[in-house]
């Protein structure tokens, strides 16, 4: 009992200074997993911004509801639901303030498939369209009948 | 442009600091350091809010700036007015040993390679984290490029992942940032989340020392940051940094009222309370279950507790309740509640979810050491602060039954939820490192200088 006693205010001692010591590793540790991080932004953003400049240039309005069609509209065809969703919230997020609705009857419809895959789809569509291509498999449709 | 940002924020900072001086105009020293970094949070809390009246009324996005200065100026005058009967103390303020010294200055150590993390993940990944560009950056640009169809941020055309019923607190404050910027910068939302990284732990620092002793003070600001992810989510502007801040505020606000037996106290816990569901979903489960635990710990003083509590939640209240009545579309959360019940019988369900939810909470804190910790330095007996520790510990508690409850009947595959679950523990982790702090007993008794 004695010696615990003589031991204690060292332990405590001791156990402050691994608490900070712990907590500050913690801290450290994190500088160079933070210098791993992939850079996604920047450039990546901008790309995407600048193909969807002509997209917005020819939508006759700057607010409102557009149509959008990919992937998962085509019947029977294998796609990768995360890539296809994230291709609809970059989308959503350069077009902004117009809505990009997940929705194939509206009189806009932006379209985001490769060529072959677009075919198919407007095959399957019910009246006419004026068709506009641009890059990166984009396709802007407007309803006309 | 990143000074620009910082710039246009110093008037919702400041008018909340003082705001809360005026609330609570305590003239101690350490209350004074502590109001200075609530005021942050309350700032840009309220800022969100008159941003989305200013809008609702005006349908332009210019001239705001306009209010905010006529605000400040306000406030500055009541507080000049008020300063000829109040003068700040320097109660309080006492030279520290060596041992807090060097607490201190690990604290300061830690606080630039916090900010260090924080400029590498801002220059990294400027956007931020999917979910902050995704919800609530996307939200902003909506109001900013919106003009009067700015509501259009809460569409119900936007599909469900947009997330389009979150509370707008963080887009309204990027967006009314922009529109007083005039342009578009990424700063905004970086300064924005980086104020309320930094104001955290501040808060988690001043609030301790209120409380206790500054080498507690310093410990629990230096274990925050150990948090696992706390000060990178941070830096990635997620929208779970700002209600962790308020959560802990509302929590430091309701153990100094255990302790000072101030009403002006539980105002300001309440419009804090208030703020959390303001910010995010989670925020509005906390509020319920603040009111839950203030109810239950001070049962036999409801009449005395309440009604402050109450007033303080008032103003952000309704406002939440205006926006999720008149604006915000259907949650993605209640789609079929009859089968979404149904899955409370599936035991593979609670299985998975317990699980994830022990190794994420195991892995938030060194729990072991901060066991052995306890154990050796000893933990304070409660005395007069028995009824806040209740009601703190009672809130976490609900709070994780909320995430709990909700992961269990979601109709979305619980492996998405899983992998935020995590991100959700980080919003109630500063309040169980407050509440630890207060438990045990603090450093300078180990030095033998209490």
């Amino acid at each position: 009992m004695q010696l615990i006693r003589k031991i204690l205010p060292v332990l405590k001692i001791g156990l402050v200074c691994v608490l900070l010591a712990s907590n500050f590793l913690s801290v450290t540790q994190q500088i160079p997993q933070v210098r791993q991080l992939v850079d996604t932004d920047g450039p990546f953003f901008i790309r995407w911004e600048a193909a969807f400049e002509p997209v917005k240039a020819n939508l006759p309005f700057t607010r409102g509801v557009i149509g959008y069609a990919a992937d998962w509209d085509i019947p029977g065809v294998d796609y990768d639901p995360a890539n296809s969703e994230a291709e609809h919230i970059l989308s959503q997020f350069t077009l902004a303030p117009i809505i990009v609705a997940r929705d194939t009857s509206r009189e806009w419809i932006l379209v985001n498939m490769d060529p072959k895959q677009f075919e198919q789809w407007f095959a399957l569509q019910d009246g006419e369209f004026t068709v506009q291509k641009f890059k990166m498999n984009l396709y802007l449709l407007h309803r006309i009948k | 442009m990143t000074i620009r940002s910082l710039f246009i924020l110093l008037p919702a900072v400041i008018s909340g600091g003082i705001l809360v001086h005026l609330i609570w105009p305590d003239k101690g020293f350490k209350s004074i350091l502590f109001k200075i970094f609530l005021g942050i949070g309350i700032g840009l809390g309220l800022n969100s809010l008159l941003y989305f009246i200013y809008l609702l009324v005006s349908y332009r996005q210019v001239g705001f700036i306009v209010f905010q200065i006529l605000g400040l100026i306000i406030l500055i005058s009541i507080l000049l007015y008020r300063g000829k009967t109040y003068r700040v103390s320097l109660r309080g303020l006492n030279l520290p040993g060596r041992m807090q010294i060097f607490t201190l200055l690990v604290t300061g150590i830690m606080v630039v390679l916090a900010s260090i993390i924080y400029a590498t993940v801002s220059v990294r990944e400027p956007q931020g984290a999917w979910d902050s560009w995704m919800i609530y950056n996307r939200a902003a640009r909506f109001i900013h490029r919106g003009g009067n169809q700015w509501t259009d941020a809460f569409s119900p055309d936007l599909y469900w992942y947009f997330h389009a019923d979150y509370p707008p607190m963080l887009a309204l404050n990027i967006a009314s940032g922009w529109d007083t910027l005039g342009q578009e910068t990424v700063r905004v939302p970086m300064v924005v989340g980086g104020a309320f990284l930094f104001g955290s732990a501040g808060l988690m620092f001043a609030g301790m020392n209120a409380y206790k002793t500054t080498g507690q003070a310093s410990l629990a600001m230096i274990v925050l940051f150990g948090i696992s992810a706390y000060i990178e989510q941070g830096s990635k502007q997620v929208a779970d940094i700002p209600l962790s801040f308020f959560i802990l505020a509302t929590g430091i606000l309701i153990f100094l009222y255990a302790i000072r037996s101030q009403r002006e106290l539980l105002i300001l816990a309440g419009l804090s309370a208030g703020l959390a569901a303001w910010t995010k979903n989670e925020g509005i489960v906390f509020m319920l279950a603040s009111l839950v635990a203030l109810g239950a710990a001070y049962w036999n003083k409801l009449k005395q507790v309440f009604p402050w509590y109450l007033l303080g939640l008032a103003i952000p209240l309704s406002i939440l309740i205006y926006f999720k009545v008149v604006l915000a579309p259907p949650g993605d959360l209640f789609t079929d509640v009859a089968s979404q019940v149904a899955q409370i019988s599936d035991s593979n369900r609670h299985r998975e979810l317990l699980n994830q939810m022990g190794i994420d909470l195991m892995s938030l804190l060194n729990w072991k050491l901060l066991l052995v910790y306890a154990l050796v330095l000893g933990v304070e007996k409660p005395g007069k602060t028995f009824p806040a520790y209740l009601a703190i510990l009672i809130a976490i508690l609900l709070q994780l039954a909320g995430y709990y409850s909700i992961f269990i009947i979601s109709p979305h595959v619980l492996a998405w939820h899983i992998s935020a679950l995590y991100r959700l523990l980080l919003q109630i982790g500063p309040l169980i490192v407050f509440f630890y702090f207060c438990v045990v007993q603090p450093p300078e008794t180990a030095f033998q200088l209490e």
